[in-house]
């Protein structure tokens, strides 16, 4: 409860966190009350930032841009003073954080579009509309209709103009109505303008009850930039309630331990499209928020919310207690993405997925479910992976290096043995794909180091026995197209029709099918058309077996040979030259 | 690498939750250079994305 006036001048004394909560979190599923000290946190974290804004705007805003904030202030410090849980609640709502980060970002000009700054700067004109709103107070304020639409955080959206209306607003609040001046200076009731409220849904099982917020109309609710309503129709949203539900069910059966965390981050689903292979996403600004395309199944949707909530919870103690030292975030190899990750994400990557890992264990030993099999040693096979490149660092504070240990000794408890052995194959398939694609992408071996190479393949010499470190170049090649991926997945979840009705690439199904010599010579020819096509030395390599060149370098060694020489390498008498250095 | 974490951590994230809004501006508050630097100047997502 904020009652204390600040007379002192020392600093506000840093948040105490205790070894217990930081070995909690490490651990997994927290309690309400480690939950309570991270939404503190959270909170600290937000008023930190309002207080960044007022200083920012104080000093690099014009007197127009900085009326709305001046204004906004004082009626957010009386709906505090009169309610100050609801301020509290309207601070910490995942799309004002979003806003606040964007705002100061916007204001530094680290961040440029197309959307006018003083709308952004604006919207604490809503936030402070929003709670005087709820708190019960009459206020006048400014707010701005971004696109004919103005929107209250926690409150809703009101449509008040057409999609080209972009302006500042005045709001009135009396009693229990809100008005909101029209551009010919009369006041309407927002009571009698088109509205969208944010809608709840309730699911309950077992005895357990759960609110999920469903947020589709909030400007901030998207984490890369401000975006319109879209609201769900009556039919689509009843299936996401419909997933939620389920999705309960499954969190209550089987991860009654997760519930604490679940119901005390009050999360803020997002519907977004699926599209790029678009799953889900969460970000350090909105604790809680999870913006996710519709999951597939139920057990997906449970997946999704476990794994979301995983990043929020791990932003929320990273926002108290580091994990690196200053200075490392350097690009690493994430096992479950095809690009570069900061070592930030990396750590975040592993948390979330030894979550995940878990989450299937669980779900695997109590059905015997081929999916739940695959899902559990894909992403532990995953997370091994990445432990395994990362291992003990200086990078890492004690809080990072305990967080290694804690990972690691949780995928050792999920036992593994008895996996379906095709089920194993596919995972150390799909792992090696990611891995080789990954490096194709993104690693370079030196110009020098190529040329030696293929002046001693051409020479008829053995090839240098140099052990010469790739540079990292993200991305200088393009992008690794593969059906591999999706036909291995296919193959381990529906063993009997792995690719039914599916367009594969020559030599990919013969390797899935563990077929090898066939697909060898297949990769081999699609090298010789077309010694570009990334996927096929991806696919080359995986079917030679162990031992295999970095596909890096044995790719641009093919390129400079086949430049100098009529005769271009044969792509696996290349590969196997390799080996005799 | 230890491991050895201490029984307490304090945050370089100031307590602000006993501080009234009212008095929020003038609340001194120690350098927070790292806290905004993963704030603002480098905030992080992350996104889950399915191969196609």
């Amino acid at each position: 409860m904020p009652s204390q006036v600040v007379e002192s001048t020392n600093p506000v004394p840093g948040h105490r966190v205790p070894r217990a909560l930081i070995e909690q979190v490490f651990a997994g599923p927290v309690d309400s009350s480690a939950m309570s000290m991270l939404l503190d946190g959270q909170y600290s974290r937000r008023l930190l930032l309002l207080k960044v804004l007022r200083e920012s705007v104080a000093s690099a805003s014009s007197r127009e841009e900085r009326q709305t904030v001046e204004d906004a202030w004082p009626i957010l410090v009386a709906a505090e003073k009169h309610a100050p849980e609801i301020v509290r609640e309207i601070l910490l709502y995942p799309s004002v954080g979003t806003w606040l980060v964007r705002v100061i970002r916007k204001i530094r000009g680290i961040i440029n579009d197309d959307v006018p700054i003083w709308v952004d700067m604006g919207y604490l004109g809503s936030v402070a509309v929003a709670a005087a709103i709820r708190a019960g107070i009459d206020v006048t304020a400014a707010a701005p209709v971004w696109r004919g639409r103005i929107s209250l955080p926690t409150v809703g959206q009101f449509e008040v103009g057409d999609g080209d209306s972009t302006r500042l607003a005045r709001i009135r609040t009396r009693g229990s109505t809100t008005f909101l001046e029209s551009p010919e200076g009369e006041w309407i009731s927002l009571a009698e303008v088109p509205s969208f409220s944010l809608r709840l849904h309730e699911s309950t099982a077992g005895g357990r009850s759960m609110c999920w917020t469903v947020d589709d109309i909030d400007p901030y609710r998207s984490f890369a930039g401000m975006v319109a309503n879209d609201r769900l129709g009556s039919t689509e949203y009843d299936v996401w309630c419909n997933k939620l539900d389920r999705a309960w069910e499954i969190l209550v059966e089987e991860h009654a331990d997760y519930l604490p965390e679940l119901s005390a981050a009050s999360p803020v689903i997002v519907p977004a499209a699926r599209e790029d292979g678009f799953v889900a996403s969460s970000s350090a600004a909105s604790f809680g928020a999870i913006r996710a395309a519709m999951p597939q199944t139920p057990a997906d949707m449970a997946e999704t919310l476990l794994h979301e909530l995983q990043h929020s919870k791990l932003n929320a103690l990273l926002d108290l207690v580091p994990l690196q030292r200053p200075g490392t975030d350097r690009p690493c190899y994430a096992p479950w993405r095809r690009d570069p990750r900061p070592l930030s994400g990396l750590l975040h990557g592993i948390y979330a997925f030894v979550g995940v890992t878990e989450y299937w264990y669980r779900r695997w030993r109590s059905r015997a479910d081929r999916a739940a099999a695959f899902h559990f040693a894909y992403h532990r096979e995953q997370v091994r992976e990445a432990l395994r490149g990362l291992g003990p660092t200086p990078e890492l504070t004690a809080a990072g290096t305990r967080f290694l240990a804690v990972a690691s000794a949780r995928l050792a408890a999920c036992d593994g043995g008895e996996v379906p052995a095709d089920v194993r194959a596919a995972v150390t398939a799909l792992v090696t794909e990611n891995r080789l694609a990954w490096r194709m992408k993104h690693l370079a071996p030196p110009d020098e180091y190529v040329v030696r190479l293929a002046d001693r393949w051409l020479a008829g010499e053995a090839p240098t026995a140099e052990d010469i470190e790739p540079a990292l170049r993200p991305f200088h090649r393009r992008d690794v197209e593969s059906t591999l991926p999706a036909l291995l997945t296919s193959q381990a979840l529906t063993p009997d029709a792995p690719d039914a009705g599916r367009a594969v690439r020559p030599g990919e199904r013969e390797l899935a099918g563990r077929d090898l010599a066939v697909a060898r010579p297949l990769f081999a020819r699609r090298i010789r058309a077309n010694p570009e096509d990334d996927s096929a030395w991806v696919g080359l390599l995986m079917a030679m077996g162990d031992g295999r060149p970095p596909p890096e370098t044995v790719s641009a060694t093919f390129r400079r040979a086949a430049a100098l020489s009529d005769t271009p390498p044969d792509p696996v008498t290349l590969v196997d030259w390799f080996a005799r250095g | 690498m230890a491991d050895v974490l201490d029984d307490v951590v304090v945050s370089e994230m100031p307590d602000f939750t006993r501080i009234s809004l009212e008095h929020l501006a003038d609340a001194p508050v120690s350098p927070t250079s790292a806290v905004l630097d993963r704030a603002i100047e480098h905030p992080t997502q992350d996104q889950q994305v399915q191969a196609s």
